[in-house]
């Protein structure tokens, strides 16, 4: 979705699933030329992948972030006292 | 290692009486049951490298005025004319600052004059000097400055000041005359000749070890990598940084950022490497800094603090910077985008927003959690990751976001590079390995 976002300049995405997948269906809003879909469409599958690498690879690694961020500032004065 | 063992290695299938198992258990490239003393010897490492992290913000810039007798294209601020009182910095803005920088719990505080040229605005520069001694002699902090200057405008009375409260000089020398000069214009056309009679009288008044200089590399310095090195040997440097343009400020709107691509300043960068160590190998020690930085953190547990290599970012809890007018930025290079008409990384104003405030604004809390490269794809998996870090101000500035998207990235094409080529160089031979290494002391 955050890459459907990402693109609603350029085209609507529709998303739908079905048991083994899900499908993006791009409506372009206006006559283009081929090339500029073809680029377009390459595009968002590497937003897509993008995307999908952040959200695991911040998930898998959270705790770590969380216990170095709060070491960095334990000594600042700034942590909550909730 | 042979292919074969190190396949064996990660299916786990290495026979444990054999001499590689052994070697490998020995260098804490495996463990086992046995002992747990290479993940202990690991996590020792690892709080080596972060302990400087809690004692957050240590250097605090000033940019004491924008105002600058120089015309350099490439400069990452707005200059204006020397004769714009209205863009220098208010007694009352240090006082704010001061208070904002004393409120650190870093026991080593680092303050930076910047500008434009600080040195025009002296009055102001002596003023927080003396009001943080006087703090400082509540706080007892281990307290040092450092004044950013082109040494166009240094007098008597500015050295002496220098002097008296040993405060530590960093200049712009971009090479010989004609590059310099090129780089750097003003009237007179004599910004060369200034800035090395500049570092003579403050090698004589301060100590030889108290002034050095940063060059900066523009399209005309691409085919002059030689010439700007031995411009520093005949300064009497023993060191230099290469760096490569920031795309910020003036870089970006006069186009200096878009003459050459990372490629280009890497051909640049290790041409300079290569003369640096057949330099080196004459007889002659002279350090490449950028290089001694990361085989600093390649070779040693320790973390050198290079802001704009660490994870997370240095942005604001190891750097942070008190603009004339007030505005805090978490950054040198986040003012610079300021001064572009980004504000994204602006945390406040000293005169109206408290620390907390400032140091847990949204902006750089989020850029912080971006700035783990441990988080962000393609670092997750990198073999340089622990001797990386990330640059979520840069990353914003070129891509649109604070992680970046790093098969496209020049932060990170620029550092793999330096990284792939440092190792190959500590494996060609003997000599190469013993100049590299000794660099690292340097850091």
């Amino acid at each position: 979705m955050k890459a459907a976002y990402r693109f609603s300049d350029r085209f609507v995405c529709d998303i739908s699933k079905t048991a083994t997948s899900i499908i993006c269906a791009l409506n372009f809003r206006q006559s283009i030329e081929a090339d500029f879909v073809r680029t377009a469409i390459d595009q968002f599958k590497l937003e897509v992948l993008d995307n999908e690498l952040r959200r695991s690879v911040a998930e898998r690694t959270e705790p770590l972030r969380t216990a170095i961020l709060a070491y960095a500032f334990s000594k600042s004065g700034l942590q909550s006292t909730e | 290692m042979e292919r074969a063992n190190l396949e064996a290695l990660i299916r786990g299938t290495l026979e444990t009486n054999s001499e590689v198992y052994r070697d490998l258990k020995s260098r804490h490239f495996l463990q086992d049951p046995d002992s747990d003393i290479a993940v202990e010897l690991l996590a020792l490492k690892l709080r080596t490298k972060l302990k400087r992290l809690a004692d957050f913000t240590a250097l605090h810039m000033f940019v004491v005025t924008l105002r600058c007798e120089h015309s350099c294209p490439y400069c990452q601020v707005s200059r204006q004319s020397d004769d714009k009182l209205a863009f220098d910095m208010t007694k009352e803005t240090a006082e704010y600052a001061l208070a904002l920088t004393f409120r650190s719990p870093s026991p080593a505080i680092k303050i930076e004059f910047q500008g434009g040229e600080p040195l025009l605005n002296f009055p102001l520069i002596k003023f927080i000097v003396e009001r943080a001694l006087e703090i400082n002699t509540r706080e007892k902090r281990d307290l040092q400055f450092v004044v950013a200057t082109n040494l166009a405008v240094l007098s008597n009375e500015i050295l002496e000041f220098l002097r008296n409260h040993e405060i530590l000089v960093s200049t712009s020398l971009d090479g010989p005359r004609d590059l310099h000069n090129k780089n750097r214009p003003r009237r007179g056309n004599d910004s060369y000749e200034r800035a090395i009679s500049g570092i003579e009288r403050a090698r004589i008044a301060l100590g030889r070890d108290r002034v050095g200089a940063l060059m900066t590399t523009t399209e005309a310095s691409l085919e002059r990598p030689k010439d700007i090195i031995d411009e520093y040997i005949a300064s009497g440097f023993d060191g230099i940084f290469l760096r490569p343009l920031s795309p910020y400020g003036f870089a970006l709107k006069t186009r200096s950022y878009e003459a050459y691509d990372a490629d280009r300043w890497l051909s640049f960068y290790f041409a300079g490497l290569e003369h640096i160590l057949n330099i080196n190998r004459a007889g002659h020690r002279f350090v490449a800094q950028y290089a001694a930085t990361i085989l600093s953190k390649m070779l040693s547990p320790f973390e050198p603090g290079y802001v704009d290599l660490m994870s997370p970012a240095g942005i604001g809890i190891a750097a942070i910077v008190y603009n004339y007018d007030g505005e805090v930025f978490a950054s040198d290079e986040s003012r610079m985008l300021a001064e572009m008409g980004n504000k994204k990384f602006r945390l406040g104003n000293v005169r109206v927003d408290s620390y907390e405030r400032i140091f847990t604004n949204d902006t750089l809390l989020e850029a912080l959690d971006s700035s783990f490269a441990a988080s962000s794809p393609m670092c997750s998996d990198c073999a340089f990751l622990p001797h990386c870090g990330s640059d979520p101000v840069f990353h914003y500035a070129t891509q649109g976001d604070f992680v970046g998207h790093k098969p496209t990235s020049e932060f990170c094409r620029r550092n793999l590079a330096i990284f792939k080529k440092l190792v190959l160089l500590l494996r060609s031979d003997s000599e190469t390995r013993r100049i590299l290494t000794s660099w690292t002391s340097q850091v």
